[in-house]
This record gives C-alpha cells, structure tokens and sequence, in this order.
C-alpha cells in the first residue's frame, strides 16, 4: 500500500519531468524568448491547438479580448454571435478580463507573443502604437473596413503615426455633470451652456454655503480637465505630430492656482473626501449621495450614475475659457489588431461589423460610448430612453459647438499612467498642505518632462 | 472552588464573545448588505437590512454568458481540491528530507527553496508565461495545479519540516532498529504524527486557492474555465455600473464552502500527539 | 548520531527531494535567471530588451524618491503588523486550544476574516468601516473623539491597512493551534503537580515547545508582509495613493511593471527585495540558536 502509493507519485512525476525535458528544456527556451523578444514561437504555437480542431472546417479562428463587467460581456457576445452568423467563414473566440486586471493580462499575452488578434484600449492607445504592436488598418480601407460612414474626427484619433492603428468603438464628450436636485434645494438655478470658470467658482461656492456643513459645490478635477484647460489656452498636452509636450511649465501654473483658490474658498471637497469617494468610483461617487453637486464626467457615465441615485442629473457644456469649451467628440475606447496576427482581413471585418452593422449596434447601444456612424447614432436615438435623450442632447450641443468653434482632437501623453499618478500626486500634495502651488508645480513640470523622455 | 472555576469559565467565554463581534461585524455586514437593494447598500449601513431582497443572489448566480455560478463553483472547487492533493504529498516528501535525512548540499537546497519565494512573484510572470505557453496549457487548469505537484509553495514545506524536527528522533531511531527503511519511516512514523501539520496544508491550500485572483485571471480566459473569484470580479467595474448586491451576494456564498471545510477539519487539531500514533 | 551520509542515504533524500527539484529546475530557475538578467536592461515588456548594465540599480538609488518613501511604507508595515499579527495570534490560540466548550464554533468564528483574504468584498467593507463617517469612527465620536477619514488621510491609512492584517490573523493563529497540539499533555501535568502556575507553564513549557512554530510564524510573516501587495492594491487607490501612503514596495514594482512599461527597473526593484528579505531570513535564522528548541535533539541550524 505505502510502496505503491510512493511509486505511484513518483512515477507521474517522471513521466511529467520526461515531458519537460522532450521540449529541449523548457526553462531555457523561456528565457531565450525573453532575451532576444523573439515571441513568433508563440504566435505558432497558439494557432496550433486551432489547427488540431480541424473538424470546423476552413473556418478561421479569431481571438478578440475586452474588458468590462457581465452586462457588456453579455452585449459583447450577444453582438459576436451575429458576426459569426454573417460570417460563417469566421469563429470568434470571445476572451474577457474584469477590469481590474485586464491589461495585465493583456500586457502578458504581449510579452510572451500569445495576444488576441483583436483587443479593445482605452486612451492608453498612443502607449502601444508607440511600441509596435498594433496591426496597420490602412491597407484594408475600403476593403474589409468600411470608414466611409464614420466620423472623421475618430478616423484621425486612430490614425498614429501616420498609420490606421485603432478604430474607434464608441464616442463620448466630456460635460459638468449636475446634481439638479441639489441646485433645487439651494435654490440656485441650474447652469447653463456658456458660463464660464469664474461663474464655476462662484457657484461652487454657492452650493457649499447654501448647503452647510458636509456638501459641496464640486470635485477637483485638476487632472481630469488638464487637457481641456490647455486646449482651452491654445496648449495641449501631447504634440504628436512633433512629438514633444504640447505645454510648459507657465501654462499650468494658472490651472494649479484655479484650483487651489476654489478650494480655499470653500467650494471643493476636501482631499480626504476625493479619496475615500473617487468621482469615477460610480458605487461612491458623492455625486451619487447628493453630497457634490457638479464634477467632469464623460457623457457616457450619466447612465450609469443615474441608475444608482433618485435625484435627477444632468449634463451641462464645460465652462468656457479663451478658446472655448475646449471639448470635443473622443473615443472612450476602441479596437486595435494585434501586429502580429495572422488573420489581419478577418480582424479588419470584425471592425468593420462592429461599428457599421445595425442590429451590431442595437444590441452594444451605448455601453461604450455613442456609436461613431451617423447612420446607427440616428438608428439608436429613435429608441432612446430617457437618460439616453439626456445623452443625445447633450452631445449634440457639443458637435454644434464643434462647427463654430473646432478643435483638434487630443492624445494622452506617452507614459500616460506614470504622467497621470503624478499629476494626482502633485494635486493631493497641494490639498493636504504639503507643497506650495509654486513648488508643486515645478516639480510636477520636472517629473512630467522625465516621464516623457522615457516614454516618447 | 467550583464557583470560581464557574465564573472564571464564563468570563473567559464573555471576553471570547465579546472579541469575536468585532472580528465578526466586518463579516455581518458584507452578509447583511448582500440582502439590501442595490441602492441601499451604502447609504443604509445599519446591520439589519430595511428592505429584505433575495434579487442578489438571483442576479448574480445568472453568471455570465449562460455559464452560471453553479459552473464556476465546481471549476474552483476541482482547482482547490487538485492542489491540496498535491501539496500534501510532495511537500510532505520534500519536507521530510529537508527535516529529517542527511545528504549532500542540503543545506544548498534548503536556502534556494527559500530564496524561491523572496522574489516577488510579478517579475517571474511572463517568462513562467512563456513556459506554460511553449507547453500549449494557457487557458488549462495545468499552469494553477501543475506548480502544487512540485512542492512549489515552500511555505508548506517549512511548516512541515518545522514540525517534523519538533518530532522526537529517538522515534525514528528506534523504527530503524527494527528493521525499518527511511521511506517505511516516512509512511509509519513521520506521517502520521504529521497530521496536524497535514491537516493545517490542506486546509490553508484549499482556501488560498480558492481565494486566488491574480494567476486565475492570467492563465484563463475561456468564461467556462472561469472561478469563483473571476466570476465575482467580473461583477464589477468600478467606473461603470457595478453590480454591488450581487458581488456582495457571490461573496458571501464563495465564504460557504471554505468555512465549512474549516469547520469541518479544525477539530482534528483536536488530536494531538497522544492520540495519533505512538502505538 | 552525527555520521556522514552513505550513497544510499543520499539516494533516498534526493527521491524525497526529486518533485521540489524538478520543479525547481523547470519551472523556477528559469524565470529567476530570467529577471535577474532583465534587471540589467531597459524592457519595456513589448519590445526587445536593450543591455543598459548596472543603470537601473544605479537610477534606483540616487534618483528615486519614490523607492525610498516605498522602503519607508513597507518596514512601517513590516514592523508594526508582524509582531502584533504573531501576539494576537498567539494569545488567541492559546485562548482556543483547549478547555472550554464550543471551541470549533469561536476558532471558525476567529478564523472567518481571514478567509475573505484579498477579496473585492474585503475592500468595500474595510472602506465602509473606516471611511470619515465609517463605524469607527461613530464608535470614537461616543466617547468623544473625531477621528480622521482613516481610509483616506495619508498619514493614517497604513494603520487601516495593518489594522486589515491584523485581523486577518487567522492563518497564524491555526499554524499556533497546529503546535500547540504537538506538546505532550503530560509535560502540563506533570508540572502541575510541581505546583508551577499557569504563567510559569506558560514560560516554561509552551513557549519553548513552541518555539519551532513560532519560528515558522516570524519567517513567514517577514517574508509576506515584505511582500505584501493585495491589501495596499485593494485599500488604497490601486496606485499608491493619496500621495504614496500606500506605496508599497510590490504595489511600485508591479506598477513600474506593468503599468509603466519598464520591466527591467521592476526587475531590479525585485532584486533588491530580495536581497532585503533574505538579510532579514538570515538574521533570523543565526539567532535562532538561542531561542529555537527542535525535539530531534539538535539546537537550531
């Protein structure tokens, strides 16, 4: 008994330990990769299983990857089931990662050569065109991907480098998202379109003094509206075209002071509140619990939020500065191919269904953003809810206000996530009185340029 | 005499109590809010729900794309139970040369087995990645089990060799003069009078298997494979409409089955060296 | 007793050994070669490394403030939450071990935190406790304190994550229960009839008995909360702030991984790590000599 079980354990363990040495020492070859980056190995090695289920006929295998929660991965499947209908010459292999760790995965499957065909990204995009691992789209214009109904302006927002490396999955325009219930009880009137940051102030203040003790006015969204503030100066953040920062150190300094005066006036929430309710923390957004009366949101969160609170909310164009809003239409996230994949026709057919097709679009509705042809933006606002109308009408303000007061569409900064910690880092050190503006923001300017020096 | 004894027994039980509420109340919460609406969770933080639902539980066990709960349930449940196999055999074999034979460059193996579990563990992502996938098992079980049949988890080795030295030698001593080989004292002394230590492997490797996230979510990503724990995460995003009620829900039921295993187990604890054994 | 091994000896060790050594070799070995050498280049995870020599080590200690307020965060957390994780642990062990009724009812009860580990739910509620208007703080307005938004404040939100730790003693507390039940019984009773107090058995039979888990405990501890990840990821905002309050070490090396694509200089930081956890097992062991009492008849390592 006691010899058979240790013979038995030891004998799987051979058998296993043959296995490894068969493959001309796993570990080796491992680090080899690694080293030399030379991943076309694996690129092999994932299509082979594909192969060996050849049964499926001439069928080929394409992996796409998103992130999200059940009810867009329902969507997102519901809407896959039908391109495998229209396609039948096309399986698609639905991956998905919960949010919080989707791009560790996908950064993973990168590394080791194993990543989907297709996968989505958010503003993040510039970081991967930068490195090389986006499919180019351009040479299936017209072909496979059909562009010709989509928005010009998202066409230019994945087109990096010179080359067509993402394409768009829905649209957003950024908007100050109102609390109205808590305008009412402080009996002061909702926003309009057109005011300005002086008015944004004053009416923080307001709200504050009119509520008492445990609500404000507004969050703090010095990193969030950074972009916009510069746009809104004639600034912005990334140069791409020059590749360079699109702004020095004295363009800031006055968003920084902005900020830091609206705050002693009483009319911010306090650092400590921003960090125990994060405004994109939709769960404990204080905008949610009538605390905070107005934040920046993009104008897909409204359903969202709404969804979680009865007082009513509303979105409101962004206060204007020299230039304007400073807003425009922007891809909340999109679809990139792998530059690696062997299917790019096939990824580029995917695309193509995915913002063109109808009943695509009627199944996927807002969940990422507006749809970026004209034809199914049309098609979804005739069955539009309520807080869908909301959305409607608001961003069809912002593109009216496009036409007369246009601005080119922005990147975030190679580096993105170090850039924007520290930013974060520079807000909070302000908020809790460990810096002086005029301090913070050198600092701030020095660590930005080092991060994208690394990055660009 | 008895009276005081009386009352020295219920203070000691009142001061466990009493102690165990704050332990417990985090816990009561996260179960108490898993039956409120999902708009009430944070706004109504009193411990008894206001408005009792049981649309959690119904929401969340829908799972994802047709797979259900009851799937990823069963999914997590084989991976726990693989690896307590598994790290209880080949750690106790490892433990018991490392605690208890003599050979050449023990002490080599002993600081790398260690060594192996000081770095911490994002570096040797993506090359170990890179293993797994040059063996075609990305989007297997294999990656997450396979590391426990090779006594990977150095912590349960420590615990056992630990334990094992604590084990008299005049035991092993005497077994060999009767005739005994190493491996028959493996089997006949040494593993037996292990059990607590063994019991302690089973029952922690279960429950951290249970409980992983992060290797999970890399190694798989066909929804059927999916785990508890990738189930319940996949009910949240935090900036868009994460479904609360029904993490809390999923949570609370993922609790179930480990606590009962603990509950089930801990009394072997009971059985000390007196009675295994020593016969 | 000491004689050297025979081959035979050390035959059968090395089929004890042959699972840990096989995946040693396999599956271990590789990858740590593998970061160490990547420690020696800049990777940025999707394209080839590029050979840059000591560079990251050296940029890590002169020009990295974020690295030393991440040593700073993590020794804080190391020294507070480990000794106070092992006393709790400890005291409550022996408080359960034996002697009274429904012990399995309190152990479980005293074991449950722990066993919601790392997950969501844990960091919804840790927040929900110790938010500004949290329970905690509702309990200290009783008795007339205000206390700070502890979930938040950078200068308090370390102690909620020790705090977390603490609590989730469990672990420690069943490896304590495990050895207590390895002390032979009649070691208490024969001190009994010597008239020794509970204190004195404590002191004299418990503790030094013990000792080989105790040391078990303090390594483990040591080397998991060097490590520690999950609670500063779940607790904090995911990337060290508000400032780097929750910086820890692996929450800047993951970061600097995976988030900034510089997998080299993560590399080294984990070197580094490394080098720190393994001074610190060291120390450890060297003074276990004095302290550590093993029933196989030799005193420490």
């Amino acid at each position: 008994m006691k010899k058979s079980m240790l013979a038995l354990t030891l004998t799987a363990l051979m058998t296993v330990m043959a296995a490894c040495s068969g493959t001309s020492g796993g570990p080796a070859a491992g680090g080899e990769s690694t080293k030399s980056g030379s991943s076309n190995q694996g690129v092999t090695n994932t299509t082979q299983p594909a192969e060996g289920g050849e049964a499926s006929g001439e069928q080929v295998e394409l992996r796409v990857m998103w992130w999200g929660d059940q009810a867009r991965a329902d969507r997102t499947n519901e809407a896959l089931k039908i391109f495998m209908e229209k396609n039948p010459d096309i399986k698609v292999i639905g991956e998905f990662a919960p949010s919080s760790g989707y791009f560790d995965k996908l950064n993973t499957q990168l590394a080791s050569g194993t990543a989907p065909d297709v996968f989505f990204l958010g503003g993040n995009v510039v970081d991967y065109a930068k490195k090389g691992v986006l499919l180019d789209l351009s040479l299936y214009i017209d072909k496979e991907l059909n562009l010709k109904d989509m928005d010009k302006a998202m066409i230019e927002y994945g087109t990096l480098d010179g080359k067509l490396q993402h394409i768009s999955a829905g649209a957003n325009a950024r908007g100050i998202l109102i609390n109205t219930t808590m305008f009412e009880k402080a009996g002061i009137p909702v926003p309009q379109d057109g005011w300005t940051w002086d008015d944004y102030a004053a009416i923080s203040k307001q709200i504050s003094e009119k509520l008492g003790k445990g609500f404000y006015g507004t969050y703090n969204f010095t990193v969030d509206g950074f972009d916009i503030f510069l746009k809104q100066n004639s600034k912005q953040l990334y140069d791409m075209a020059n590749n360079q920062l699109g702004f020095a150190e004295a363009d800031i300094r006055p968003w920084f002071d902005y900020w830091q005066q609206t705050s002693e006036a009483g009319g911010v929430v306090t650092p400590e509140l921003q960090v125990s309710n994060p405004p994109t923390d939709t769960g404990k957004s204080l905008l949610i619990t009538g605390k905070v009366a107005m934040t920046l949101a993009a104008s897909n969160q409204l359903t969202a939020m709404q969804g979680l609170t009865q007082d009513k909310l509303t979105l409101v164009q962004v206060p204007r500065g020299p230039k304007g809003t400073g807003v425009v239409f922007e891809s909340s996230q999109g679809m990139s191919g792998y530059a690696k994949t062997e299917h790019p026709a096939e990824a580029a057919r995917l695309m193509s269904f995915w913002i063109n097709d109808p009943d695509a679009a009627k199944i996927l509705g807002n969940d990422r953003g507006v749809p970026v042809t004209a034809a199914n933006r049309t098609l979804l606002e005739g069955e539009a809810n309520e807080v869908d109308s909301l959305i409607y009408d608001y961003t069809s303000r912002v593109s009216k206000q496009a036409e007369t007061e246009p601005f080119a569409v922005s990147y975030n900064l190679p580096g993105f996530s170090e850039f924007s910690k520290l930013a974060e880092t520079t807000v909070q050190e302000i908020g809790f009185g460990r810096k002086k503006v005029e301090q913070a923001v050198t600092d701030f300017y020095g660590g930005t340029v080092k991060i994208f020096d690394s990055n660009k | 005499m008895t009276m005081r004894n009386n009352l020295s027994r219920l203070a000691r039980h009142l001061i466990i109590i009493l102690i165990g509420i704050g332990m417990l109340y985090p816990v009561l919460w996260l179960v108490a809010s898993s039956f409120k609406p999902n708009t009430m969770i944070f706004t109504n933080t009193s411990l008894w729900p206001a408005v009792f639902t049981l649309d959690n539980y119904i929401n969340g066990w829908r799972g994802l794309n047709d797979v259900s709960f009851s799937k990823f349930f069963m999914n997590s449940a084989l991976i726990s139970v693989m690896s307590v196999l598994g790290n209880v055999i080949t750690c106790s074999l490892a433990a018991f040369a490392l605690g208890r034979l003599e050979f050449r460059m023990k002490k080599v193996w002993f600081a790398l087995m260690l060594v192996t579990i000081m770095l911490p563990y994002h570096v040797t992502l993506v090359p170990q990645y890179m293993i797994y996938n040059e063996f075609q098992w990305i989007n297997t079980y294999f990656p997450l089990i396979l590391p426990k049949w090779l006594a990977h988890d150095s912590f349960f080795i420590l615990l056992m060799v630990q334990f094992i030295r604590g084990i008299p030698r005049e035991l092993d001593e005497s077994a060999r003069i009767d005739g005994c080989s190493q491996r028959q004292i493996y089997w006949r002394i040494i593993l037996p009078l292990l059990v607590p230590a063994l019991i302690t492997t089973a029952i922690f490797t279960f429950i951290w298997s249970w409980d992983d996230f992060f290797s999970q979510m890399i190694y798989l990503s066909d929804i059927r494979l999916f785990t508890v724990q990738l189930g319940i995460r996949s009910l949240f995003d935090p900036s868009g409409q994460s479904d609360w009620g029904a993490l809390l829900a999923m949570s609370t039921l993922s609790l179930l089955p480990i606590t009962a295993i603990f509950l089930l187990f801990q009394r072997y604890f009971l059985e000390g060296i007196a009675t295994t054994g020593l016969k | 007793m000491r004689k050297p091994p025979g081959a035979s000896d050390n035959l059968t060790a090395y089929t004890f050994l042959l699972p840990w050594l096989f995946g040693f070799f396999c599956l271990t070995l590789g990858p740590m070669l593998g970061s160490l050498y990547l420690s020696m280049t800049k990777f940025n995870l999707l394209s080839p490394p590029n050979w840059i020599g000591l560079s990251n080590y050296l940029a890590i200690f002169t020009e990295d403030s974020t690295f030393t307020r991440s040593l700073t965060v993590t020794f804080t957390y190391v020294f507070l939450s480990v000794p106070l994780r092992l006393i709790f642990a400890l005291l409550v062990a022996i408080a359960l071990n034996k002697g009274i009724r429904a012990l399995g009812i309190y152990r479980t009860v005293y074991y449950l935190p722990s066993l919601l580990g790392g997950s969501v739910a844990i960091a919804i509620v840790w927040r929900q406790l110790f938010e500004g208007t949290g329970v905690v703080n509702q309990l200290l307005a009783r008795i007339g304190i205000e206390g700070p938004s502890w979930i938040s404040h950078p200068d308090y939100i370390v102690y909620t994550i020790v705090t977390l730790s603490v609590w989730q003693f469990g672990s420690a507390m069943v490896i304590f229960l495990a050895g207590l039940k390895q002390i032979p019984a009649d070691l208490y009773e024969a001190s009994e009839v010597d008239g020794a107090g509970k204190l004195r058995q404590f002191f004299r039979i418990t503790l030094p008995l013990l000792s080989p888990v105790i040391f078990f405990n303090l390594i483990m501890s040591i080397i998991n909360s060097f490590q520690a990840f999950t609670p500063a990821f779940m607790i904090g905002d995911g990337r060290g702030g508000p400032l780097d309050a929750t910086m820890f070490y692996t929450l800047y090396l993951y970061l600097k991984g995976f988030s900034y694509f510089d997998m080299g200089y993560a590399s080294a930081l984990a070197w580094i790590m490394l080098l720190i956890i393994a001074i610190f097992t060291a120390i450890v062991f060297v003074t276990s000599k004095y302290w550590v009492f093993y029933g196989d008849g030799k005193e420490g390592r």
